[in-house]
């Protein structure tokens, strides 16, 4: 039976298999007619969000993997932007409140809080953590 | 909607942001009006010691976050008998009031859960 999911991503890429993990369960749930409400993605998790990373051009590009995703299914990417923020990763409106010089996320993910984490949990058949 | 959440805190207190990242999600989940339990286990259970001082390493204290906890109306405070015993901790030692429970009793808490988030 088809379910409706949100992901939770807590752990950053390139540190542990994890980030990768989610990713591959994402594929696999939509390849299985599954519906993916959200991703959310809190603490290290952020860090998959910058656009800034730049992995060596023979290793996966996690990055890019999430967006022509999106792209393909209309993904919704959302990042605790308590989280972002702490951790450096931070959109073109933010850098200029906090008078950065450089942003580092963009379209398609986006800047939210808990409370999307929340409404995923609410409106979701199941809610998969990855990381921890 | 209400769902029923289980927060399970396995981490200690200070080692990362994780541990200060679930009480936000807690209390966020508490605030959206969420059916929310709390099941500290491992080492996580050092996050309910009272007499936590978090200023030298310029962190903020998580007990004091822990002690807001019946505010927002969450009582189902849990910890993993076992790892409280393993740690030589007593409950008068603890800043909230907890129910202690053995394996068997965890499998029963998971088990009633719509949702289970682990940090």
């Amino acid at each position: 039976m088809p379910m409706n999911i949100s992901v939770s991503i807590l752990c950053a890429p390139y540190t542990d298999q994890t980030a990768l993990s989610a990713y591959k369960f994402v594929l696999s749930a939509l390849s299985k007619e599954h519906t993916i409400k959200r991703i959310f993605f809190y603490g290290d998790g952020v860090l998959n969000a910058s656009h800034l990373n730049t992995p060596p051009q023979d290793e996966i590009n996690l990055y890019k993997g999430w967006a022509d995703l999106t792209d393909k299914h209309g993904l919704e990417l959302v990042v605790c932007i308590a989280s972002a923020l702490r951790r450096g990763v931070i959109d073109q409106e933010e850098a200029t409140r906090y008078e950065k010089k450089g942003y580092s996320l963009d379209a398609p993910f986006i800047l939210s809080g808990l409370g999307q984490l929340m409404d995923a949990a609410i409106e979701s058949d199941r809610l998969i953590t990855f990381g921890t | 909607m209400n769902k029923r959440l289980l927060y399970i805190c396995h981490q200690a207190p200070y080692n990362s942001f994780a541990s200060r990242e679930a009480l936000d999600a807690i209390l966020a989940s508490a605030a959206f009006g969420q059916k929310v339990s709390v099941l500290f286990k491992g080492d996580g259970v050092f996050q309910l010691l009272a007499s936590q001082n978090a200023a030298t390493l310029e962190r903020k204290n998580l007990g004091a976050i822990l002690s807001s906890f019946n505010l927002y109306d969450i009582t189902d405070v849990f910890a993993c008998q076992q790892s409280i015993l393993k740690r030589g901790l007593e409950k008068h030692e603890l800043v909230v009031e907890i129910e202690t429970l053995e394996s068997a009793e965890m499998q029963t808490l998971l088990s009633k859960q719509d949702h289970i988030l682990s940090f």
